[in-house]
């Protein structure tokens, strides 16, 4: 019998799916936080760190929502295989 | 000296034609500021709890902050004060552009009207000082054309607001608009009523002196040191304006759709920031002292809405006249958002009138004699445009709809109030609490009717962080505990933003509240720290529930519809979901330290310095118990 590969499913929202080209990707995962995630999908879909501000330590902030099962997620979120995590436009409200 | 301030108000007595001025230090301005914080106190001192919001005796008002006209970032906002014909209460409105910016740079802090004009008129004011003249020939024209007219007669460079026809014809969510084309909006609550009610049809104002500032290196030093990250934060804002959140609040569940039930929709892609930047973006536009430029300038040069030229939609309008019927038609939306920038509707509230009807058209609740033979449907433009023609006009169906949602749907009944979604009367702005429940205590409780902005809670339930409130990190957005607590907070501070008549945007894009302090001390020579800061916006809010209270308003108004708390979304982000109110307003409650019936405590009160306000709550209680005891109800 063999074992399925631990997966997380992403999908891309608005102008993240322009950024990625693709609307959804599924991800070899074993274990990590939505910012390992993060520096992860902008090593595969490169066009993505246009909306990531990196600074000298690193991930400061993203110009997008990264929803891990729906929840809001910050860069220090787990996120495990089986998860469904979803890279969105921000609301402005207004 | 007075620093940041003009030291004068203007005090227009339209039944006369009497202009004087007030100086502005006759009200505690530590205690209460400036713009809606400063508009409260003389709201409550000035207008009775029984006066019809559309008759002279209520007061209408535009108010600076003391920030205005410096280079504070987004300080060239104003508010829009009055007894609210939407709610019978309270009722602010806030408001961009260049308008208020301009009024400060004339000499003034703010405006106040009083009494009626026997026929329209506009005020023209400048350095030298104001006069009315005659608007006769203005009446009946558009926001637009308006603008366009006043600055002909008075001058090309004057900053001009104005109400169209639907503040004429007292239409309950008339707005009063700004700059012309770009069409900046006081919208909320039925302010152009009150202006129309008035006979005021503009104010034009032309000015250019800076007012004095206290410490001006410093504030320099401290906007310096600051704008750097909001500007790097608001590049999204910035390149695609609050369009780009129509994606991802539909992701979120957060999008209403389908008059709030439906929680997902492919459509949404059409009327997103990047649609609108393929489709029709021609420019984009900035409010005075703004460095983040979110507005947006559109053209459509051909099909059935050729001709639009003028300010984009909004999120909020690409909501309600989008999402909210079912229509994802861009250049369709941005024609009813010109159409209604025109006609001076509230955007937010028009569209909800029309998803409404849409509704209970086609649940037969309206005869289809009134809808042209046939029922509305959904995802039909021509029936946005033609209700929003007839809502301004107060023609046939329109005229049940001038009056919001909640007074249609008591005429309409049939269980119609189930999916009326106000508060208060005020239609609900397009977030939806299922999704992010903080929404939920923040509608039910703020004072103009439901209203986002007035507590921004929703942003801690996603990307914010405000450590100096308590929040190192955004909430769960779909738990309930801690909610009331937090949204209460955040109310306190954005009582701030208008007072100071600064944008929420800075907040949502990494200013942090001790700004505000630093900014206000530097322009003022004050002393604030952000407590004390943070105890003002409190007061002000508190001051606002007891006028409330005062016009009959207690806890029973701090509700939300059926649609909201018992019919969760089947699809979408938010799907399952339904906040928890009355777990959230006990705790709202006990940590503002009002009673169960939503009225503030005389203890709370006079911890804020509102002493007679605390008599009066003393009074209010020793009389309900006289006539308990008397039996005489």
């Amino acid at each position: 019998m063999t074992e399925t590969p631990a997966m997380v499913r992403v999908y891309f929202g608005g102008h993240l799916r322009t950024l990625a080209g693709t609307e959804k990707a599924e991800i070899s995962w074993s274990s990590g936080s939505a910012g390992d995630l993060l520096d992860l999908l902008v090593g595969k879909f490169p066009r993505l760190g246009e909306d990531v501000l990196k600074g000298p330590k690193g991930l400061e902030d993203a110009r997008f929502l990264v929803l891990v099962n729906r929840i809001v997620a910050c860069w220090d979120h787990p996120v495990e295989p089986g998860d469904e995590v979803r890279i969105v436009p921000p609301f402005e409200g207004g | 000296m007075v620093y940041g301030y003009t030291g004068k108000i203007l005090r227009v007595d339209l039944s006369s034609g009497r202009i004087s001025e007030v100086p502005t230090a006759s009200w505690d301005l530590r205690a209460f500021i400036g713009g809606s914080g400063l508009g409260a106190r003389i709201l409550f001192d000035e207008v009775s709890p029984g006066a019809d919001p559309l008759d002279p005796e209520n007061l209408l008002m535009f108010l600076t902050g003391p920030l205005a006209g410096t280079p504070a970032p987004t300080s060239g906002r104003h508010a829009v004060v009055a007894k609210s014909p939407a709610t019978g209460a309270w009722g602010e409105s806030d408001v961009g552009g260049t308008w208020g910016h301009t009024l400060k740079l004339a000499g003034y802090d703010g405006v106040i009207f009083e009494g009626g004009a026997p026929g329209p008129v506009y005020l023209w004011i400048t350095r030298e000082g104001a006069e009315l003249r005659p608007a006769g020939h203005l009446w009946g024209r558009d926001s637009f054309e308006t603008d366009a007219l006043v600055k002909a007669e008075t001058a090309p460079g004057a900053a001009v607001t104005a109400i169209g026809p639907a503040g004429e014809n007292l239409v309950l969510f008339a707005s009063i608009m700004s700059d012309g084309r770009h069409a900046r909006a006081a919208g909320r609550g039925g302010l152009g009523a009150v202006m129309g009610s008035k006979k005021l049809k503009a104010i034009a104002v032309l000015g250019d002196r800076e007012p004095s500032i206290a410490r001006r290196a410093e504030l320099m030093a401290s906007i310096r040191e600051i704008a750097p990250t909001i500007s790097q934060k608001a590049q999204g804002l910035r390149a695609q304006g609050t369009a780009r959140g129509v994606t991802g609040a539909e992701a979120l569940g957060d999008l209403p759709i389908k008059n709030w039930s439906q929680g997902a929709w492919k459509g949404a892609e059409n009327l997103s920031g990047d649609a609108m930047a393929e489709k029709i973006l021609t420019g984009r536009y900035a409010c005075a002292r703004c460095f983040i430029g979110c507005g947006r300038e559109v053209k459509v040069d051909s099909g059935p809405y050729a001709g639009v030229e003028s300010g984009g939609p909004e999120y909020e309008t690409l909501a309600s006249f989008g999402s909210l019927c079912l229509v994802d038609d861009l250049e369709a939306v941005a024609y009813a958002n010109e159409l209604s920038n025109r006609l001076g509707l509230d955007t937010i509230s028009a569209g909800s009138a029309i998803a409404f009807a849409i509704e209970a058209s086609q649940r037969g609740l309206i005869p289809v004699s009134e809808t042209g033979g046939r029922r509305l449907a959904w995802g039909d433009p021509v029936v946005v445009v033609d209700l929003l023609r007839q809502i301004a006009a107060r023609r046939g169906l329109g005229d049940l709809l001038a009056g919001g949602v909640r007074k249609a749907a008591s005429a309409i009944g049939g269980g119609s109030e189930d999916y009326a979604i106000e508060v208060k009367g005020v239609e609900f702005p397009m977030h939806d609490p299922r999704a992010l429940h903080s929404l939920a205590v923040a509608y039910a409780t703020s004072n103009r009717g439901a209203c986002h902005r007035q507590a921004f809670s929703h942003g801690l339930e996603a990307r914010m962080s405000l450590p100096e409130l308590g929040y190192d990190q955004p909430l769960d957005r779909f738990a309930d505990l801690g909610k009331g607590t937090m949204t209460a907070k955040m109310q306190n501070l954005m009582e701030l933003f208008g007072s100071l008549k600064l944008c929420g945007f800075l907040l949502s894009n990494g200013l942090k509240p001790r700004y505000l302090a630093g900014w206000l001390n530097h322009v003022t020579g004050w002393d604030f720290d952000l407590p004390e800061l943070l105890r003002a916006g409190e007061r002000s809010f508190n001051l606002k529930r007891v006028y409330n209270v005062r016009c009959g308003l207690s806890a029973r108004d701090d509700r939300l519809p059926a649609r909201i708390l018992r019919e969760p979304n089947s699809e979408g982000g938010a799907a399952g979901s339904l906040p928890r109110l009355n777990v959230m307003l006990q705790e709202y409650y006990e940590y503002r330290g009002w009673d169960s019936e939503g009225v503030p405590t005389p203890a709370r009160l006079r911890e804020l310095g509102l002493d007679a306000e605390a008599r009066m709550i003393e009074e209010r209680v020793g009389n309900a118990r006289e006539r308990a005891s008397t039996g005489t109800g």
